[in-house]
């Protein structure tokens, strides 16, 4: 008699190499078509918190057929087990929580071609903890003969076939089948699994290496705000606390678009400074293009800019020159609106970055500022002409 | 335990009392004499002039040669009840026009002989003037500032760290942007 019907090891085992392989293959593909599609977003925070739900995403699904393995390897690869009592078969099925069903003979239909067999139930009991029954509606399981052990399936197909016709007649002649050595399985799967380690981090390397020079960028980056620029709206870097007031676009005496930002600035310690040399404007603010100097304009040079008001030229006043001030100079009795005037592009929206640090340290010190990308909407500003 | 919070409590009181005793003051230049008090010297704007010559050198930071000096006159007096004398530093005056610091002059600006000879220009790097009890000394200070700011004086006399702002200038705008 052949109670229990099991997969073959050699089988499963090489199945989950196969399965491990190309969850590994599409965890690197995956990385470095994420890096492309958002390569040029604000911040390279962005795809690596992608890439992290995606690795995290893959991790979950490897857990889940390691612990699937697991339980299989725990039941010694056991699928169907004819019950003690030879009045049904108990089905295991494989996952994160195995599940077990008991599918009485009368209930079970078996099909077998030369590469599939099938189980088919018209219904299923499953047990819960305190062994109440559940009815289980049609289901069935579909299993390759490549998985299981030809001469073990036959014998197992013709215990089956004995015990549903009431166990009449002679017992099944049984077969004996070779079984495969364990040591050789075992030296195989784990160099297996090295290959795999290996690939996987050079694979990595190679992904991040091609799609990202700076990977060093990204602690830096937790240090730029992304803010929409809103009126009566106040901002608030390590050092300075900027109040926008207004923001306008206007147009100077020689004819360039120029944004206005009128603004007040508290400073909240002492070290602060402000320049116009930390106003710059980017058609698309990236860390990449400030870390270039890829700017489309900057704030300096604009004292004595002369804009378009109620159709004549007036200058623009209080602008804060690449001087400014340092520290103790700047006190609350002088802390009045003033304004940043610098060239925009015609596009319909653009970047105005407050820059608290040099970009191309990284990181700014513990005495640096922090940084803030202001992103404009051309039809928000209110418009002098 | 709640001793401890009584006793930090009294003390957060006690600073954030003593702090806003020590508060700033801002006045409004009208154009009529205005007197400043501290401590026993006095210190009295009398008026202000944007010069239109000479113009200062060029400043890097002045990239259009905007710039024009800013001469601000004053008088200081100690009073008769005081009895030391003072001593009128260049570090008690500071101006910001608009957003942006402005240092008092210094020597090399070469501005003092073109004032009218009664005037002392104060200078970063020149003598300190000294002022005796009962007596008053008539002061300019210099500054290079933008000709379309608004001029905030930053005093800080005797250095007690109890400044005056005295806005020098008032400019009516509607946008905060250009003047009316």
């Amino acid at each position: 008699m052949q109670t229990t019907l099991r997969f073959k090891p050699r089988s499963v085992t090489n199945a989950l190499i196969r399965i491990c392989w190309v969850i590994i293959i599409v965890m690197i593909v995956g990385t470095i078509v994420i890096k492309l599609a958002v390569k040029n977003t604000y911040s390279s925070v962005q795809p690596i918190l992608m890439v992290e739900i995606f690795w995290f995403a893959t991790s979950v699904l490897l857990a889940n057929i390691a612990i699937s393995y697991h339980h299989l390897k725990g039941q010694d690869y056991q699928l169907i087990e004819i019950n003690q009592n030879q009045t049904g078969i108990w089905v295991t099925r494989y996952s994160f929580r195995s599940e077990r069903l008991y599918v009485p003979f009368d209930w079970l239909k078996i099909t077998r071609n030369s590469d599939n067999v099938r189980f088919d139930w018209q219904h299923a009991l499953q047990f819960d903890r305190k062994n109440r029954p559940k009815l289980r509606s049609h289901s069935r399981i579909s299993i390759n003969s490549l998985w299981l052990d030809a001469t073990q399936l036959t014998n197992f197909l013709k215990t089956i076939e004995y015990l549903q016709n009431g166990a009449v007649g002679a017992q099944p002649q049984i077969q004996e089948s070779g079984q495969p050595k364990k040591t050789e399985r075992k030296a195989k799967f784990r160099s297996q699994i090295i290959a795999m380690s290996i690939v996987l981090i050079i694979g990595n390397a190679i992904a991040f290496g091609t799609t990202g020079k700076k990977v060093q960028h990204v602690a830096g980056n937790d240090s730029h705000q992304k803010v929409q620029l809103k009126d009566n709206t106040t901002y608030r870097t390590r050092q300075l606390q900027l109040t926008v007031h207004h923001s306008y676009a206007a147009e100077t005496d020689e004819g360039d678009p120029v944004l206005i930002v009128n603004m007040s600035v508290q400073p909240r310690n002492k070290g602060a400074s402000l320049s116009a040399d930390a106003f710059k404007v980017y058609r698309k603010w990236s860390d990449k293009a400030e870390a270039n100097d890829d700017d489309y304009s900057e704030a300096r040079n604009f004292i004595g800019t002369k804009i378009k008001v109620g159709g004549e030229y007036k200058p623009v006043m209080n602008i804060l020159d690449g001087s400014g001030w340092y520290g103790y100079e700047y006190s609350k009795g002088v802390c009045r609106p003033f304004n940043i005037v610098v060239k925009r592009p015609k596009s319909g929206s653009f970047d105005f970055l407050y820059r608290g640090f040099y970009y191309q340290y990284n990181v700014p010190d513990k005495d640096e500022d922090t940084s803030i990308v202001f992103h404009v909407k051309t039809k928000n500003l209110e418009v002098l002409k | 335990m709640r001793r401890l919070i009584i006793v930090l409590s009294l003390i957060g009181t006690f600073m954030a009392s003593s702090i806003t005793a020590h508060a700033d003051r801002s006045y409004q230049f009208t154009g009529q004499p205005l007197t400043l008090k501290a401590s026993g010297t006095h210190l009295t704007i009398t008026s202000y002039e944007l010069l239109k010559s000479p113009l200062p050198a060029f400043d890097t930071a002045d990239t259009n040669e905007l710039e024009r000096y800013l001469i601000v006159h004053v008088t200081v007096s100690l009073m008769s009840s005081i009895e030391d004398e003072h001593s009128v530093d260049s570090d008690e005056y500071e101006l910001f026009s608009g957003p942006n610091s402005k240092d008092i002059l210094s020597k090399s600006d070469h501005i003092s002989k073109l004032l009218k000879s009664d005037h002392y220009l104060l200078t970063m790097d020149g003598d300190d003037r000294k002022v005796k009890n009962g007596h008053s000394i008539k002061i300019d200070l210099g500054f290079t500032v933008y000709p379309d700011d608004e001029y905030i004086l930053d005093t800080n006399i005797g250095f007690t760290g109890h400044h005056n702002y005295v806005h020098l200038n008032q400019i009516k705008s509607s946008n905060g942007v250009t003047a009316e």
